[in-house]
């Protein structure tokens, strides 16, 4: 006889559990019926319902549909594989999308695909999408709800880094450099001018540079040895030669470059002092342009 | 007094096709008629030599005149109204070569012209009857208004391979129109024509939210996608997987594992629990009596669910231990056979509850 059966072979209400666990699945098998869907998710406060859930999400194991394929996972690609995730952003004036960062899809495992967009402008408001790449295919776009950026001070960055300054920021006037010129014939009662296609911003920034660890104690204690070391990384960095993205509170995003000479200018207050350097406008902020001076994540050729 | 005339170029071309030649001359009398002479080169045999009454600086050699794969030599003169003959002008050499045949092998003819991808490598055939070996080629895309799209590199091949040119980002659906285009050394140009064509593909797409965050401290914004492909494997009752591009589905929404051939469908790789709480729902129907239909595999054991009496009967079974735990639903009358049922299995400190419901 087997447990929780009679001898009729009827069962006779015995429910039991010994409370030995499983600590976790990795396989499910199904080897009977007509199968509509099969949802499992880690979230057992999801309210019970009928109604057949469709939506994927971070706890969820499986949810899958048989829409004549036999995807059971967060991707619908017709059981071809997944190779990257194409992360892509457009500001709610524009209509085209840029990218943001390309990550390889890594089989079989359950993570966050995340991408940080250090290239955006304060107060303005985009919308981010991800599409799915196979070997051959770029895929459909999923949008996201509109986000406005929100920060202070200034920051300038690349690829890697992300440098923000926040204290005591002076900004100098912003230079329109148009490079246009001025011909006076000596026939002629009016001047010729020249319009060239130049077009770029000059400009200097200046701001006290505080380390976290001093920060951190409200400025009541200097941590001169951070502070150098703060100070060196950040000119390091600047002295550098490479493009930077320069973006500010007052909504400003340029690719810039650094001219001149950077300055230091130590402060009475021992290990502080303040920095100070001139920026040049180096080019549009486009996908194309960033790709080609290297400043997005995985984004090394156009597919 | 006639001046000498001065040949044009003349391309590779044909000889099963009328030709026309032309020559150009300055000045001197009236021109009433030309005398054109080909030879041909291997031996320097006269092949044609006719005199053409015309004003016009042409000479029309008839088709067939002259062989295919064959080098020759040509020379003109003029004639004016007394009947003199000016000097014959310099002798140029051309070929005769037939035109080649370019076939695009990667267009389904049979199948509305389709082409099954977003990035397609096009193959061309390329073949000529006197076996002339090609110099290079190029391809041409064009939009469904013959526009030209995309002019793309010419590569170098004599033409015993296959022509091929990858050509990326092509929109699904959309009417599209191919060309390639040839040179032989010898200077034979060749065309396919604008084929038309339409890719067709299904785009991957993603079933998850995006939510972007802003990072306030980075100056930045935060994307994050919870993104696992899952492709479940279906087996025949031999043991074989089923290649998922041929497994039959019913109204495009269910898929039969009551079918003889169909043993088990399976989800391994990129499925895990890895909590030992859940929730598992499986809308179903025509579930078989006695037998299990649902499996779930753990390092420490499995769970197994199978229909007994108008019940769903859950068996848990650790290692090495005979089953460790039963649960049973409470009864379900079903008013036909092929209802639809939705089965809610909840595994909570070890105990699970089951719930069934028909629809």
């Amino acid at each position: 006889m087997i447990i929780g059966f009679n001898a009729l072979g009827e069962e006779d209400n015995l429910v039991f559990s010994n409370k030995l666990c499983h600590m976790n699945y990795n396989k499910v098998e199904i080897t009977g019926g007509m199968i509509d869907q099969l949802y499992i998710d880690e979230n057992i406060l999801i309210p019970y319902s009928t109604e057949k859930d469709i939506n994927w999400k971070f706890t969820t194991s499986i949810l899958a549909r048989f829409k004549e394929n036999l995807e059971g996972g967060s991707v619908e690609a017709d059981n071809i594989q997944i190779e990257k995730i194409r992360f892509q952003k457009r500001r709610w004036d524009e209509l085209e999308w840029h990218d943001v960062a390309e990550i390889e899809y890594q089989q079989d495992k359950k993570i966050l695909y995340e991408a940080i967009d250090k290239y955006v402008a304060n107060d303005f408001v985009y919308q981010y999408s991800i599409i799915p790449i196979t070997s051959t295919i770029l895929g459909n776009r999923v949008t996201s709800d509109e986000i406005t950026v929100k920060f202070d001070g200034i920051f300038i960055s690349d690829k890697d880094s992300n440098y923000g300054l926040i204290y005591d920021i002076e900004l100098s006037d912003i230079e329109h450099e148009l490079s246009n010129a001025l011909f006076k014939p000596i026939s002629g009662k009016f001047p010729i001018t020249v319009q060239p296609e130049t077009d770029y911003e000059l400009f200097d920034i200046t701001s006290t540079f505080i380390s976290v660890e001093t920060a951190k104690t409200g400025g009541s204690e200097i941590d001169i040895r951070m502070e150098r070391l703060g100070k060196d990384r950040l000119l390091k960095f600047m002295k550098n030669g490479k493009p930077k993205v320069y973006r500010d509170y007052n909504g400003r995003l340029k690719l810039v470059s650094v001219t001149g000479n950077p300055k230091e200018i130590p402060m009475i207050k021992g290990g502080i002092a303040k920095l100070s350097f001139s920026l040049v406008e180096i080019g549009e902020m486009d996908s194309e342009t960033l790709r080609a001076n290297n400043m997005l994540q995985g984004l090394v050729e156009v597919f | 007094m006639l001046t000498t005339p001065i040949l044009s170029e003349i391309k590779t071309f044909s000889a099963t096709i009328p030709y026309e030649f032309t020559f150009n001359v300055r000045g001197g009398s009236q021109v009433v008629a030309n005398n054109l002479v080909i030879e041909r080169i291997s031996d320097n045999a006269e092949i044609y030599n006719q005199t053409q009454e015309s004003f016009s600086f042409r000479h029309e050699l008839p088709a067939d005149t002259l062989v295919n794969g064959v080098n020759y030599r040509i020379k003109v003169r003029t004639k004016d109204i007394s009947g003199k003959f000016s000097n014959f002008s310099a002798s140029l050499l051309f070929w005769c070569y037939s035109k080649p045949s370019l076939y695009i092998t990667t267009i389904n003819y049979d199948d509305q012209n389709r082409v099954y991808n977003q990035t397609v490598i096009f193959e061309t055939i390329y073949s000529q009857s006197e076996n002339e070996l090609l110099q290079s080629y190029r391809y041409l895309l064009y939009d469904e208004n013959k526009n030209l799209l995309s002019s793309f590199p010419e590569h170098y091949s004599d033409g015993n391979d296959m022509l091929t040119q990858e050509i990326a980002g092509l929109e699904n659906g959309r009417l599209y129109y191919i060309e390639v285009i040839t040179l032989s050394p010898n200077g034979n140009m060749g065309t396919s024509g604008l084929i038309n064509f339409k890719p067709f593909y299904i785009a991957p797409k993603f079933t998850i939210t995006l939510t972007p965050e802003n990072l306030i401290e980075q100056g930045a914004v935060k994307i994050s996608a919870n993104i696992l492909q899952i492709i479940l494997k279906l087996y025949d009752d031999m043991g074989n997987q089923i290649n998922p591009f041929n497994v039959q589905y019913i109204d495009n929404e269910w898929i039969n594992m009551n079918r003889i051939d169909y043993d088990k469908l399976v989800a391994d790789e990129g499925f895990n629990i890895l909590s030992d709480d859940f929730i598992l729902q499986l809308w179903c129907k025509e579930l078989p009596e006695s037998k299990v239909f649902l499996t779930l595999f753990s390092p420490q054991g499995k769970i197994e669910m199978f229909k007994f009496n108008n019940k769903i009967r859950l068996y848990k079974y650790i290692n090495n231990l005979d089953f460790q735990g039963y649960y049973v639903s409470d009864d379900f009358e079903l008013d036909s056979f092929d209802q639809e049922l939705m089965i809610y299995v909840k595994q909570e400190n070890q105990t699970i509850d089951i719930i069934v419901e028909t629809l």
